[in-house]
């Protein structure tokens, strides 16, 4: 996720109001039409958008920050938003089977998946979430990963199969395996420790978070994350709607998606026939989006000047798009989908996507450094 | 630079395809619809989500 200093905007009164009374109208119209569960998924995505803009809650800016300067605040915020949604959702997956945590494959996808996927973000500057909410706010370099991030998601699973057909065992549920109690000892120590070591590893510098802000920031976004699985009864998701979307659009172009073993499901071909509000990832995204359109608006950061673009930057911008895309799809998830909603349901597939995830981190910031990328 | 332009662009594209899916979309039917929660219902969650396979 991105920078922290949004520089001001110049943007007038009537363009900071407009997304005041477009939003709300929208959200109305949103669950008059689609109904109560969509209305109020939409205003958990607000909530979520609203949140990672106003508190500079970044996962790709976290990790960056701390593997270039040693500062360890953002990866410490991302383990308390994960730890304390873990406290929720593992007790309520282990007491009601109606609900379904983000448990996936342990697969050579997932481990390349997420590699490819933590070197993109950073190059993209934006990872699942931060893409969006990014895009929301009017950065060039998210709007123009935007539509390779959809061509991407749907490509990748559309592919996902043949990329399984490399090896994988089954998920691992750690509430399945240890109880929810094991479950959340283990992973709560887990985070604990490698907290510990990054907090010891640090250096004498200034944090580039200053204040509770981002403590706050983890704390919502856990009850925002908890709330998204009592709503839904399933945890957040980022990268599923994009490649829905992509679905849809190869769709209304003639191509038939019923032979594929991904999209071609009954239950994936009566989504891509159903209103794509009806999607529970969807709603979230667009509901995301506005919400941090909201606290451009309200704070008139909306359109940064982020200086010059080299085409070279444009380039890479569209490309990253498209490679976050589709390795998300490979690695079963984004930052959201796999790293916090994973961990936070007790997947051991979580916690494989972030180690591999990290390790392509540090590739993608020395790309980013070769392309000239500030921050 | 700012590039108010590529934001109402990004924003008008977005609009745009959820009114053009709502146009070509199958019809809702109201009696169908979820409970507002999950949690309880008795119904399980449904295909979307980036964990699936």
């Amino acid at each position: 996720m991105g920078s922290v200093a949004q520089p001001r905007s110049a943007t007038g009164p009537v363009s900071r109001l407009a997304p005041w009374l477009v939003v709300p109208a929208a959200w109305l119209a949103v669950t008059w039409v689609a109904g109560v569960r969509q209305g109020l998924l939409a205003l958990v995505g607000l909530g979520f958008g609203a949140v990672l803009a106003a508190t500079a809650f970044g996962f790709t800016t976290g990790w960056r920050v701390w593997l270039r300067q040693r500062d360890p605040t953002g990866l410490l915020a991302q383990f308390l938003a994960i730890g304390l949604a873990m406290l929720a959702t593992v007790p309520l997956l282990a007491s009601h089977p109606e609900l379904s945590g983000a448990v996936a494959p342990l697969s050579w996808s997932l481990l390349l998946g997420a590699f490819v996927f933590g070197a993109a973000m950073q190059v993209a500057d934006g990872c699942g979430s931060g893409t969006l909410y990014k895009a929301g706010l009017g950065h060039p370099a998210s709007i123009a990963a935007f539509p390779g991030l959809v061509i991407g998601s749907f490509l990748g699973a559309a592919h996902q199969d043949w990329w399984l057909s490399w090896g994988s065992l089954p998920g691992v549920s750690l509430i399945e395996a240890l109880g929810a109690g094991g479950a959340i000892a283990v992973q709560g120590m887990a985070l604990a420790v490698i907290g510990a070591l990054a907090w010891r590893a640090r250096r004498a510098t200034g944090s580039r978070w200053r204040g509770r802000g981002v403590w706050i920031g983890a704390i919502l976004l856990a009850v925002l994350g908890v709330a998204n699985l009592v709503i839904a009864g399933q945890p957040w998701g980022i990268v599923y709607g994009p490649g829905l979307w992509g679905a849809k659009l190869v769709t209304w172009l003639g191509a038939d998606l019923s032979g594929n073993a991904f999209w071609g499901t009954e239950a994936r071909m009566a989504q891509i026939a159903a209103p794509v509000l009806d999607d529970v990832t969807t709603i979230t995204d667009v509901g995301l989006l506005a919400g941090a359109l909201l606290v451009a608006a309200r704070r008139g950061t909306a359109c940064p000047d982020v200086g010059a673009v080299t085409g070279r930057q444009w380039i890479a911008a569209i490309v990253a798009g498209l490679v976050l895309g589709y390795s998300s799809r490979l690695a079963f998830g984004c930052n959201v989908g796999a790293y916090f909603s994973g961990i936070s349901s007790g997947s051991l597939h979580g916690w494989v996507w972030f180690a591999a995830a990290f390790a392509g981190s540090t590739l993608g910031i020395r790309m980013r450094e070769r392309l000239g990328m500030r921050g | 630079m700012r590039r108010i332009g590529l934001a109402i662009g990004f924003w008008a594209a977005l609009a745009g395809f959820l009114t053009l899916d709502a146009l070509r979309s199958a019809p809702r039917d109201r009696f169908a619809e979820p409970p507002p929660l999950a949690l309880g219902s008795e119904r399980a969650a449904g295909a979307g989500h980036c964990s699936g396979k």
